[in-house]
């Protein structure tokens, strides 16, 4: 069964929002250095996780692993020195007979100066099975786009956008947009000219009803809009 | 007698203290003059929903078509 883990990327930008968003595929901003958890919902065929890895895309920088519960974490670098993946490793005196539990797996990194682009962690997991094999799943596919049946799942992901406060922002967005809900999920309302999107349904409804506004849907490079967050 | 009496009547009208000032509720309970809202908190009265985004989701410069 493939459909072994449920692994989720979160950005937690305050430490006090830590646990409020945890679990949830929150935007996050770029070009700053934020928290990024795994969560690793359960393990494979019934047997509880021991070994995960992932890889630490183009852009991310100055890595640094959390040891948590589930296990140790280390840091693989390349010659240069540069983070390429990071392991955690649960001892076996720490597995549990049953698959019952759900993981945090954190790291602390640099994220590129990217936004309203998605960044991809493929990862590897797997689970030592009772007939002593070790089943393996593969969360690794970046394309964003649903998987087949018995190839490797969607690689957890970040959305990247530009560091904001609450209030209004003019951005010139450097490159499209195709589904608005994806970035803009912590906005009020999205504005280009005369047309808006809102994630808030009752905002929504109130653009189809605003004489002169018209809905926005998508978005072109280069194009300066009004985000209200 | 008579010149008496009037003589009375004179100092007793004149031992009378004077009458009191009229009184003036808004100075003597304490009470402001001027008129005041009635609620506290006049933003919450329930308004008919207007069917248009509000001002605070407008972006600056931009006014609705009338």
């Amino acid at each position: 069964m493939r459909r072994a883990l449920l692994v989720g990327l979160c950005l937690l930008v305050p430490a006090l929002a830590l646990a409020h968003i945890s679990g949830n595929a929150s935007p996050l901003a770029a070009n700053s250095t934020q928290e990024i958890t795994l969560n690793v919902g359960h393990g494979c065929e019934g047997a509880d996780t021991s070994f995960v890895r992932t890889v630490i895309p183009a852009g991310v920088t100055n890595v640094r692993a959390m040891t948590s519960d589930f296990g140790r974490a280390t840091v693989e670098k390349d010659m240069t020195g540069n983070a390429i993946a990071v392991n955690w490793v649960r001892a076996d005196a720490d597995l549990i007979p049953e698959d019952t539990n759900f993981y945090k797996l954190v790291i602390r990194a640099r994220l590129p100066n990217a936004p309203f682009t998605t960044v991809f962690f493929p990862t590897e997991q797997r689970c030592k099975l009772e007939d002593g094999g070790v089943a393996i799943s593969l969360w690794t596919d970046t394309t964003g786009m649903p998987v087949d049946a018995g190839a490797p799942e969607a690689a957890p992901s970040i959305v990247l956008v530009p560091a904001h406060k609450n209030g209004w922002h003019q951005i010139t967005v450097p490159v499209a947009v195709s589904n608005m809900a994806v970035y803009f999920s912590d906005a009020q309302i999205v504005w280009r000219g005369n047309q808006a999107y809102s994630p808030v349904a009752s905002v929504n409804a109130l653009i189809s009803t605003t004489p002169g506004v018209t809905g926005l849907t998508a978005l072109a490079a280069n194009d300066q809009i009004w985000v209200k967050y | 007698m008579r010149w008496f009496l009037l003589l009375a009547c004179a100092l007793a009208l004149g031992a009378c203290p004077p009458p009191p000032p009229p009184a003036d509720a808004g100075v003597d309970a304490g009470t402001p003059n001027t008129l005041e809202h009635c609620l506290d908190a006049p933003d919450t009265i329930v308004r008919q929903p207007s069917g248009e985004l509000p001002c605070d989701l407008l972006p600056p410069g931009f006014k609705v078509e009338r």
